[in-house]
């Protein structure tokens, strides 16, 4: 696999888990359309869309939204610097962010 | 012996600026000016310090150039680099005549160049004392960034000044500017986040202005760079109350929202989420009304009627939101969007928890005040946005991955392949009709709350909207 390559594919990777973040989310919100986390779905899918448009399956599905957005990040930061997208280390700071508020919301 | 080129100094760089964001430690002034100064410097070693002098001092159209020139006005210019008269009005704030007064009168050192006056680094500098490079056994993150950046910078002007090794291709000049712009980004956001409310202005300047520059210079071929450069406004004010917090969100998210609907092809999950945001703000505004104890001014049947048209606005929204899911222009959202829609949503959460506590810090009538605004505001982007989810259908440029797609013989291949494809009309038959549903809605939804907060007067400050006595 060239390196190429293996950025896409670790790229495609963090979106899928996003947008599984995104969805267990969108699951906590239920049938409210009011809950606060289809909010923060929204923003996850956001974040998503800069990551990769591409987003592939994710090989696992951690408990918590919090415990996704880690994995994205994770798989992010296994992406050489200078090999990744210019704007990388941002797109990782937007996830970090997102982090703190999820990790609020599930403490409530 | 040991090798170290430009190419592993960013990308040290890089990884310490992903370390910094991992980290929680706080950044004092001293920090934070040899970051900023540093980054400067970097910016001038790769955008202007092989260019000729005129380049770099008149009007151009290089993006680059237009980059460099667009730093909120720097801590300290390179000491051997000497300026125009117009550049040096721009950069401290002054007309070209007072420039010239202040040269005539000796207020300011100037040097003649030929048949015009230029100005030495001194004279335009922000701070006239020496800001030292960052110190490189300084274990601070920040400082480490700097340290790196700094060597960087270091290498790229060694390079310039010998003439030695090939010249840059301006693409590569681009994203190295893009790389170097991001991490400034996440340093400069971390600093916000971990330093003195009274110093946080500049960093705030700098995270603003580096999103502004790397959506500028992204090199995607759909991105309309001249609306990109419009909107860099910077309000100067600070929000020191929730209420202030909360218009001032609302006002940068206008602004960029604004700008990412009118994108030629703008993003799908931009444009959802500012469905979302909608019906954030909607949601927050029925908390807040329903609250009690809440001022008793507006009737039970005003509020009654005000909750309904809340929530089936919010319906409206949340269905034009959902009918994109999947979808994908393949623009990807800008970084001061991203930011600014995370920001407004983390103050409406703020502003329910503070009602919820009744904190007293939260001004419930003006927060239903601004909210009523934020309604407005919806609307209008909603207005704007109405057309753009069938025309990027109508226009083929709205994919989807063919396997989530239902299958013909055409799009059997594609399939197989894990291929994008353009969307049809009957794949998404109510599409349109979800974001015209949604587009009137919104109108709806504002006259009513409107009609809650009528009377009181509105005054535009520079961190958002407050409201007159």
């Amino acid at each position: 696999m060239s390196d190429h390559t293996s950025t896409e594919a670790l790229l495609e990777e963090a979106a899928g888990q996003l947008h599984a973040a995104a969805e267990f989310a969108e699951a906590l919100g239920g049938a409210d359309v009011f809950s606060e986390w289809h909010g923060l779905a929204s923003q996850i899918s956001l974040t998503a869309a800069g990551v990769s448009h591409d987003p592939a399956a994710p090989t696992q599905y951690p408990s918590t939204v919090s415990a996704r957005l880690r994995t994205a990040i994770d798989t992010l930061n296994g992406i050489t610097p200078l090999l990744g997208p210019p704007d990388l280390a941002l797109w990782i700071w937007h996830i970090r962010e997102l982090l703190h508020l999820v990790r609020d919301m599930e403490l409530r | 012996m040991s090798v170290t080129t430009s190419a592993d100094l960013l990308e040290r760089a890089d990884q310490l600026a992903r370390e910094l964001a991992a980290s929680s430690q706080e950044v004092n002034q001293d920090q934070w000016e040899q970051f900023d100064n540093t980054v400067y410097r970097t910016l001038y070693e790769l955008i202007a310090a092989d260019r000729a002098d005129p380049a770099y001092t008149e009007e151009g159209t290089n993006r680059l150039l237009q980059a460099l020139r667009g730093y909120p006005a720097p801590l300290q210019f390179p000491p051997e680099r000497t300026f125009s008269v117009e550049y040096a009005a721009q950069v401290m704030d002054l007309t070209t005549e007072q420039i010239r007064k202040d040269i005539w009168n000796g207020r300011l050192r100037a040097v003649k160049d030929g048949d015009r006056h230029v100005l030495p680094a001194q004279s335009v500098s922000r701070i006239q004392r020496g800001i030292p490079p960052a110190d490189p056994t300084d274990p601070h993150p920040l400082s480490r960034v700097s340290v790196a950046l700094g060597a960087f910078a270091d290498l790229v002007g060694d390079h310039h000044r010998t003439r030695a090794g090939v010249q840059l291709s301006e693409q590569t000049r681009a994203d190295t500017v893009r790389r170097v712009l991001a991490l400034t980004a996440v340093a400069a956001q971390y600093t916000v986040k971990h330093t003195g409310i009274e110093a946080i202005e500049r960093p705030v300047l700098l995270a603003k202005y580096a999103s502004t520059y790397i959506n500028a210079l992204d090199p995607s071929p759909r991105r309309i760079h001249a609306l990109d450069n419009l909107v860099a406004s910077i309000p100067d004010g600070k929000a020191s109350t929730v209420n202030q917090e909360l218009d001032a969100a609302m006002h940068d998210w206008r602004a960029v929202a604004q700008r990412e609907v009118r994108r030629l092809v703008p993003s799908t999950e931009a444009l959802a989420a500012v469905a979302n945001q909608g019906v954030r703000i909607y949601s927050v505004t029925h908390h807040l009304l329903q609250r009690p104890g809440y001022d008793e001014r507006p009737s039970p049947a005003d509020r009654q009627r005000c909750s309904a048209a809340l929530r089936e606005g919010g319906v409206a929204l949340r269905d034009a939101q959902l009918a994109l899911r999947g979808l994908t222009s393949l623009t990807v959202p800008a970084h001061d969007f991203v930011t600014s829609s995370r920001a407004l949503f983390a103050t409406l959460q703020q502003v329910r928890q503070l009602a919820d506590a009744r904190d007293p810090e939260l001004d419930t009538e003006a927060a239903i005040a601004s909210l009523a605004r934020a309604c407005t505001i919806e609307s209008e982007l909603l207005s704007e946005a109405r057309p753009s989810p069938s025309s990027l259908l109508h226009s083929g440029l709205l994919f989807a991955p063919a396997r989530r797609l239902p299958t013909n013989l055409e799009r059997l291949e594609p399939r197989a392949k894990g291929r994008f494809i353009p969307v049809q009309l009957n794949d998404v038959p109510e599409l349109g009709w979800r974001w015209e549903l949604a587009a009137r809605k919104a109108p709806e939804v504002e006259a009513t709350v409107g009609h809650l907060v009528v009377g009181r007067d509105q005054v535009e400050l520079p961190h958002g909207i407050e409201f007159g006595l």
